[in-house]
């Protein structure tokens, strides 16, 4: 029997068929880019660049603001226009870099984008290879963007045995990892043992669901030489791709509430993330492009298109034949933890695994009612919360009981469930935000 | 068939005269002796526990008055006349310190400012400013979803049009709304004839232009013809420093956008901030409506 994670799950419409078989297409690069420097989890990154200056592709224009921090490069040469405040998807108006391409595409020195070749690369030592990864800007591209090389960094006596390649990609619509695995299975290899070597550990396993079964042949057929290294298959349910789920469905241990996955041993990365390690090694290419898929029921031609991080969301829907119909809803992620957005005008970040068009058939809401207190939302959610009373609770500012609400992923199931239509997510997300400014104001009043 | 009566009667009757007499005695050694003040003080203050004084209920501020005997405390919705009942209850002269009042440093209503996008969130300023803050393009402004309307107890803000506004004659100043605001853009200002800039828009004048009809550009005006010196000016916005205002309504005729608001103007300060030349058409502006009320 194929496994999955033990608690809870849904089942969501998949709608992957939309782009499952489009090639990676790699459009030309945009005129104009935006990019934001608060890209990752943590501090945002310091502009050292300034107006007017040209500035080559892959050139480094922020550095880390923090020790959780990540680098931030260009993603087009030419001449860097402003840096202000500009609406993106982590909020209203954060700083970004705003640059206009010359159109050469001239890349800084030392990148060889034909590179694949990683036997000399992988030679190097552990914190070489570590610095390369930190100094490339390399961020989760699962859709968290936690900084890579800190991930990588277990603090002294985290013993780790297991690295865990996220290829579940659970989350409807999008394929960008599924395309990613077949088309680039062999980088994806070489970067993951880029990361076994920083890790010092012998074993790997790459987990897929079992609604890609192409992409676990072409992997199982890249591993094949290579000793400790195993593809593994899981019945599909969503949230299988987020870490705490994939370590019990394919590795069988819990992480301890509030703990991290380290606490069992385990680091999961993304096959995204893997990908951009052996660029980054080999290539001496920073992240500045990913690949996200563009589809939904209201994009002319669904795609998985590979972008320079900073192209507006205008331009990236322009190479997927404009918008087709009535748009319903603009989402940046995934339909069940990506975010709505409100305008076009927002660039792609290193977190963008995809962009969906949503029709008004696909983002109806059902109206909002009274709790039916039906408990399909404490069946379904993966970490064994009880969701109606966090998000009541939330509602009415009774927040002595919310601890447990700290384990929410925010993965939307509950939400999804609901046959009354609560927004649950939306409830408990706002819950945890004035608990944690709660829990600061004691802790102030305690000191 | 009498005794049927008189035996329980008496027996209830002892019995109640026995216990009460422990109680009396109880009462007399374990008495704990408390000022008589304090519960006159207490039957001063307005009794509504709001905390505003800062203190966690009305028993504790009538504690720490009576044993503090000092008339700077405040109780902000008893204001001047709970101040001089309680202080004229120790015996003391009442300080003239007058509770705060509520401004909202934001004109956009929804007609005013730019929207985009359909919010389909939680009815709540706090959650909304969690994703990406509703439908207004404005990032400092007012978000209109009632989250300080909810958190104040004395009924003194209301929302119109998207658009907080306090009502200075129920603002008690309590502050509550202030933490409730997620964009903290209600500041407590002084009672009585006060002058604000009623933006809080850190942008530049071309963005504020882009986005909203009656927010602050940055031009300086208001700073340039204030006679006090008191426009204090930064990062594309003009602030009233309070302790300088005379509210003379100088700043508030110079402002091209109608970005500045005045409460109890006299009559010259009005006639000032809103020449008769205008008065036909713009007569009825936020400042004079405001005006009204306080």
């Amino acid at each position: 029997m194929r496994r999955t994670f033990a608690r809870g799950g849904v089942h969501p419409p998949q709608r992957k068929e939309l782009t499952s078989g489009v090639a990676i297409s790699s459009p030309a690069p945009p005129a104009i880019v935006t990019i934001p420097l608060h890209q990752s989890i943590g501090a945002p990154a310091r502009a050292i660049v300034k107006a007017r200056e040209e500035v080559a592709c892959g050139q480094l224009i922020a550095e880390p603001g923090g020790f959780i921090s990540a680098p931030v490069h260009a993603s087009v040469s030419g001449k860097v226009k402003r840096i202000a405040a500009f609406p993106t998807s982590i909020g209203p108006s954060v700083e970004c870099i705003q640059i206009e391409s010359d159109g050469q595409d001239t890349w800084v020195p030392d990148v060889n984008l034909g590179a694949s070749e990683c036997t000399a690369a992988l030679a190097k030592s552990p914190e070489d290879l570590l610095a390369t990864l930190a100094g490339a800007g390399l961020v989760g591209l699962g859709g968290a963007a936690f900084p890579t090389a800190v991930k990588l960094r277990p603090p002294p006596g985290g013993k780790v045995d297991t690295l865990l390649l996220n290829g579940a990609e659970c989350e409807p619509y999008l394929t960008a990892d599924h395309r990613l695995m077949i088309e680039e299975a062999p980088g994806i290899i070489a970067g993951l043992r880029v990361l076994m070597r920083v890790l010092g550990i012998e074993r790997a396993v790459i987990g897929i669901e079992d609604n890609k079964p192409d992409a676990v042949e072409t992997m199982r057929a890249a591993v094949d030489e290579i000793g400790g290294v195993s593809v593994e298959v899981c019945c599909t349910a969503y949230p299988q791709g987020a870490e705490k789920q994939l370590i019990q469905a394919i590795l069988g241990r819990e992480v301890p509430s509030g703990k991290l996955p380290l606490q069992v041993g385990v680091v999961v990365q993304n096959v995204a993330t893997a990908f951009a390690a052996f660029e980054a090694v080999v290539r001496h290419k920073p992240l500045i492009e990913r690949v996200v898929t563009v589809s939904g029921g209201a994009v002319a031609e669904p795609k998985n298109l590979r972008v320079r991080i900073g192209t507006s969301l205008e331009d990236l829907v322009a190479h997927c034949g404009g918008v087709r119909g009535e748009l319903g809803k603009l989402i940046m992620g995934g339909p069940m933890m990506g975010k709505a957005l409100k305008s076009f005008d927002i660039p792609v970040v290193k977190a963008t695994s995809g962009v969906l068009l949503m029709d008004e058939v696909e983002a109806a809401q059902v109206d909002e009612q009274a709790c039916l207190r039906c408990g399909r939302c404490v069946q379904v959610c993966p970490q064994g919360l009880m969701p109606c009373d966090l998000a009541a609770m939330a509602n009415h500012g009774r927040l002595e009981g919310f601890g447990d609400g700290a384990d929410c992923v925010e993965c939307g199931c509950c939400q999804f469930i609901c046959p009354a239509g609560r927004r649950l997510v939306h409830s408990i997300r706002f819950g945890k935000s004035d608990y944690r400014r709660l829990k600061a104001a004691e802790k102030r009043q305690g000191a | 068939m009498v005794t049927n009566v008189l035996y329980p009667a008496l027996f209830l009757g002892g019995l109640g005269a026995v216990l009460s007499f422990i109680l009396l005695l109880a009462a007399r050694k374990f008495a704990v002796y408390e000022d008589p003040l304090v519960a006159a003080v207490l039957d001063a203050l307005p009794n509504a526990n709001c905390g505003a004084c800062g203190y966690p209920g009305c028993r504790q501020f009538a504690l720490e008055y009576v044993k503090s005997r000092d008339t700077n405390m405040f109780c902000p919705p008893g204001g001047r006349e709970v101040a001089v009942k309680v202080a004229g209850l120790l015996g003391l002269e009442a300080s003239p310190g007058e509770a705060p009042v509520a401004m909202v440093l934001c004109l956009g209503s929804r007609d005013k400012t730019k929207q985009i996008g359909r919010y389909e969130g939680l009815d709540d300023c706090r959650a909304a400013a969690l994703i990406d803050g509703g439908t207004k393009v404005c990032p400092y402004g007012c978000l209109g979803y009632a989250s300080c309307e909810r958190a104040c107890d004395y009924g003194a803000i209301c929302m119109e049009d998207g658009l907080a506004r306090v009502d200075g004659e129920k603002c008690v100043g309590c502050g509550a709304c202030v933490a409730a605001c997620p964009r903290g853009i209600i500041r407590m200002g002084p009672r009585g004839t006060r002058v604000w800039v009623a933006c809080s828009s850190h942008d530049t004048g071309k963005a504020v232009r882009g986005y909203c009809e009656v927010g602050c550009i940055g031009c300086k005006r208001c700073v340039k013809v204030c006679p006090d010196d008191a426009m204090q000016f930064d990062d594309f916005l003009a602030r009233v420093d309070h302790e300088k205002c005379t509210a003379c309504g100088a700043c508030i005729a110079a402002c091209p956008r109608d970005t500045i608001v005045g409460v109890g103007l006299t009559a010259e300060a009005l006639a000032r901030a809103y020449p008769p030349a205008e008065a036909g058409s713009e007569g009825e502006s936020d400042g004079e409506s405001d005006g009204g009320r306080s």
